[in-house]
Order: structure tokens, then sequence, then C-alpha cells
């Protein structure tokens, strides 16, 4: 099954790259995406083994998810623009390092958390390990939401996408 | 003509955060500080540009430009992915590296602790130094 | 409206502003600092092939080169990021201690962590 599905994503992918609808390119992209599909068919959804009603349910969270993070992307980009022109940015800096422990399951929730923690205002994460993220913090302020007990917004967000919470 | 003042507003809103991004790099003390800078302004500004565009390229709308707005929009959505992956990479190269920070804490006060880490930047650098 | 001035101009600033990049890539401290500015580089320059592109009314052309430069920049800094990384670890683990000066290293703060004795090896920072 995660074969098929791999197969028509690659699929579109060459149609989409490729531009040509005659017999002669899609031959050959049928065939291509038939030889990857077959070789790393275990890659694309590893791990995943809901059901399609909730794949799509997922994807549709997700792009809810996606608008909020652009919301955040503008935030952050102000925040970073107000520091940087600022006349004395110094004043202004004080970084420091959070580390805190989220209790998300998945590696791909995992994943959305660390990109979403480097786009939004003034945090980008470092590194993750043994479950435990470190996070670098450029002024006190922004590090309040994931320091904080409990999940932050953010995480139950990402909890909210990918394993149904609230 | 809305489309057109669309793409202006859009490209130099791309134009002022690049600008932003390449003040920053330039400007912040410490390493940790600039990729602050270059992760997020480079990721939103490379959106903006591209997102400007894509909206110039729907101007004509045909077949053969609808494809090469999908792709476009194809590269805005890789450079989501990659952009931050790639400043998570740097970043962590860097903590590994002990690249020397800013702070202003009580051990560094004032706006001169960057000074003092000029001068320990260079530490455990060398490969020769790490083979001991 | 013509916006092809408009897009000449903004290739012209988006050069103007890689170059002041390009200072930090030359006097950058470290050479992590001089990657991070070859990579903001390199993803203006995908946006750069585009207006090119756009100008010269050939974006069906040019959008392919884009895409293959896109993910060549992503490689390149991945791969020079795994290598120096690689290349900061310690080869024996006893040298290590006269390498890390008292300051190295950001500041770690406990904030919500029950696991924290899972994690031998960030200890040493203060």
């Amino acid at each position: 099954m995660p074969a098929i599905f791999t197969f028509f994503v690659m699929l579109l992918f060459w149609t989409a790259l490729s531009g040509k609808f005659d017999l002669f390119h899609l031959g050959m992209g049928v065939f291509s995406s038939g030889l990857v599909a077959w070789l790393s068919h275990d890659l694309l959804f590893e791990g995943h083994t809901k059901k399609l009603g909730a794949t799509f349910k997922e994807i549709v969270f997700f792009l809810r998810y996606l608008l909020w993070l652009f919301g955040q992307i503008v935030l952050a980009n102000f925040h970073i623009a107000g520091l940087a022109l600022s006349l004395h940015p110094k004043k202004h800096l004080d970084p420091h390092i959070i580390k805190f422990k989220p209790s998300l399951k998945t590696d791909f929730a995992r994943f959305v958390l660390a990109n979403s923690i480097t786009l939004t205002p003034g945090t980008v994460s470092v590194r993750i390990e043994n479950d435990i993220f470190y996070v670098h913090a450029i002024d006190r302020r922004s590090s309040a939401d994931l320091s904080g007990p409990g999940p932050g917004k953010m995480e139950r967000w990402v909890a909210w996408v990918f394993e149904g919470g609230s | 003509m809305i489309l057109d003042i669309l793409v202006i507003i859009a490209m130099l809103s791309g134009l002022l955060f690049f600008v932003a991004t390449t003040v920053g790099i330039i400007r912040f003390p410490d390493f940790y500080s600039r990729v602050h800078a270059a992760g997020k302004g480079d990721t939103f500004s490379t959106t903006m540009f591209l997102g400007g565009t894509i909206l110039y390229l729907l101007r004509d709308f045909s077949g053969s430009t609808l494809l090469t707005a999908g792709k476009l929009l194809l590269i805005v959505f890789y450079i989501f992915i990659a952009s931050p992956t790639a400043t998570h990479a740097i970043i962590d190269a860097g903590y590994e590296f002990r690249v020397p920070y800013w702070t202003r804490s009580s051990r560094h006060k004032g706006t001169e602790g960057d000074v003092e880490n000029e001068e320990n930047m260079d530490n455990g650098f060398y490969p020769e130094d790490l083979k001991g | 409206m013509n916006l092809e001035q408009f897009f000449i101009a903004m290739a012209v600033a988006i050069l103007f502003l890689m170059l002041c990049n390009l200072y930090r890539v030359v006097a950058g401290p470290t050479v992590i600092d001089r990657m991070l500015g070859m990579n903001v580089i390199g993803t203006k320059t995908t946006v750069l092939i585009v207006l090119i592109g756009v100008i010269d009314g050939r974006v069906d052309l040019f959008i392919d080169i884009t895409l293959a430069y896109a993910l060549l920049n992503f490689i390149t800094t991945l791969a020079a990021a795994r290598f120096y990384q690689r290349l900061a670890q310690p080869i024996p683990p006893e040298p290590r201690e006269s390498l890390v000066a008292p300051s190295a290293g950001p500041d770690v703060e406990e904030a919500d962590v029950t696991a924290a004795a899972t994690d031998p090896s960030r200890k040493e920072t203060p």
C-alpha cells in the first residue's frame, strides 16, 4: 500500500517537472517512478500506520496549522527586523539556551516542531538529544512560551495536528 | 492592475526583510544571533520574492504559465522545509564547535563582552589541537 | 504597466545586498560564520536566477536551473555543517577539557526537564 502511494506522488512530481504529456515522456515517468517506488517504498511513509480518512484529516489540520505558522513567521520577521535596525541592538539582546522535553511521540511531529521553533519569533532549535530539545532564544520574552510549565502553545498545535490532542 | 500592485508590494516587503537580514548578519554581536537573523529573514524574504514572481506569471493565464507557477510553488515549499533544516545544521555545528558567545549575564557585564570573546574565537579550531 | 524596469531594479538591489553579505563571509571570525553567509547568498541566488528568467521572458527555462540550484545549495550547506561538526568532535576523550574555554558554550538553563539525568554529554556546560 505505501508503495502505491509513493508511486503516485513520484508520478505527480515527474509530470510537474517534465511538463510534457505525450506517450513517451509519460511512459518514462511511469517506468522511473515505478522503479523508485519499488526501491524505496518504505522511506516516504515510514511508520505511518493510520487509515486513509485519518491521513486526509491530518492533511487538512496541517494546512490550518500552516496558516497559523505563516502569521507567526511574519511576526518573527518584524521582530528580527526591529532588532537589527534598532540603534543599539546589544541593549535588547539577551541570548541564552533553554531545554525542554516535549511529549510528542513520532519523529515527523518532532521534525515539524523543531522547524516551527526555528521559524517563530526569537527562537532557534539547536539540537535534539535523548528526546530533549535544546533551543537558543535571543531574548527573555521570546522563550517564555517554551520554558513555561506544561506544553507550550506551539507544542499543543503540533499535538493537535498529529496526535489528536486538543 | 491590482495584481501589479500586489507584485510590487510583495517584492518590496521581501527586499525590506532582506535588508533587515543583511544588517542583522553584519551587526549582531555573536554567531548565534546571526543565525537568528539568517534563518528567519532569509526564508521569508525568499518566499515574498518568489510569491511576487508567481503573481506576475499568473497575469497572463495559460497552461504553461500555470505549470511554471506550480514549479515555483514547489520551490517555495522546498525552501520552507530546507532553510530551517540548514539553519539547524549550521547552529548545531557551531554549538558542537564551541563557538564563543556573547552574553550580558553577570560574568560578562556590559557591551564589551564580545571583545573578550573575540580573543577566544579561535579555540578548538585546528585539527592538530584536537588530536592533542 | 510594464514591470521590467522594476524587476531589473530588484535584481540589482539583491546583488548589492549579496555583496554586503559577502563581508561576513570574508571577515567572519569562524568557519561557521562564513558558512552562514554563503547559505544566505546561495538562497538569494535562486531568487536572482528566477528574476533573470522573468526579465528575459524565459522563466520556464530558468526554473529548472533554479530548482537544481536550490537543491545543490541545501546539500552543500548540510555537508559542510556535518563535516565541521565531525571535525569538532574529540578523537581521544581526554584532551577535550584543555580546549574548552571557561566561557565556551552558551549557558544552559533548566526549564521543565524531567529527564535531565539521561543527558551525560552536556553536563560540563555551566
